[in-house]
């Protein structure tokens, strides 16, 4: 089977804009926005640097453009699915993630570990057809790096983490909700790249790739 | 104090398009999965259907 570029693609935003719409109806139009950027924006930078910077891997013959739009969406779609999952996991009745007081670190965590659970069956599918091609190697998990479910996992985790922060803040208006979201995301790279250094340490140390 | 995406979210469409979002996109590989021939890896399915099992049995036995 030849991969189709095209459909990953469209099926990518076709995914993510009805959690964008889910999202806006449930919790308002302020917090669809600081989704984009921690969720879309914070996740696809950090997943382009670890293609095109890092290359770790690859999307045979794709544009950067093309990269960075799919992953954009993508993550928007994994980082919203896997999010409300979480939460109906851990909220009790009368609560959800921005009420019950820790679940704004619980769902960021459960939503990282459901994104892994996700794509430790997407990931194997998806490079057995050549969507995409690890540049480094695994030894554990169908050849595919630990690296890469250490990465699901972080930006998983930091992306709700920082989108529940700013969603708590009800009072706040498009505007400022932009602004802090922006605002975020150098402390939520440089998060992410220390969290990932040193899950990545771990597992190396333990003999794993 | 009055919470609006609380109530949302025991609603029908609150409980449920979480669901559809989430099993859409695991259908769609898994059809892209088959489709290619690569049927041995099918049942890795499993790993991210426990969590929407999970989601659906907390969900129920806390709103029904």
């Amino acid at each position: 089977m030849t991969p189709n570029f095209s459909l990953l693609l469209a099926s990518g935003i076709i995914f993510a804009l009805p959690i964008l719409a889910f999202i806006c109806w449930r919790f308002g139009g302020p917090d669809a926005l600081a989704f984009v950027v921690v969720s879309g924006a914070f996740s696809a930078i950090m997943d382009f640097i670890s293609s095109f910077v890092a290359q770790n891997y690859a999307y045979p013959g794709q544009s950067p453009l093309w990269v960075f739009t799919f992953i954009f969406f993508g993550w928007i779609g994994v980082s919203g699915s896997c999010l409300f999952i979480a939460e109906g996991i851990l909220a009790r009745p009368g609560q959800d993630m921005l009420t019950q007081p820790r679940l704004w670190w619980q769902v960021p965590v459960a939503t990282g570990v459901i994104a892994v659970l996700v794509d430790l069956f997407i990931d194997p599918i998806a490079v057995a057809i050549g969507y995409w091609v690890w540049v480094v190697e695994g030894n554990v998990y169908y050849g595919i790096p630990l690296l890469n479910f250490v990465g699901w996992f972080v930006l998983m985790f930091l992306a709700p983490l920082a989108w529940i922060a700013i969603a708590r803040r009800r009072h706040w208006g498009y505007l400022k909700k932009g602004v802090a979201s922006l605002a975020a995301l150098i402390p939520l790279m440089t998060a992410s790249i220390l969290l990932s250094l040193a899950l990545n340490g771990i597992v190396a140390a333990i003999g794993l790739r | 104090m009055h919470h609006d995406h609380v109530n949302k979210r025991e609603t029908p469409v609150g409980r449920w398009l979480p669901v559809l979002f989430y099993t859409a996109n695991l259908f769609l590989w898994l059809l892209t999965g088959v489709a290619a021939g690569l049927t041995e890896l099918a049942w890795l399915v499993i790993l991210p259907l426990s969590a929407l099992a999970l989601y659906l049995a907390r969900t129920k036995r806390r709103w029904a």
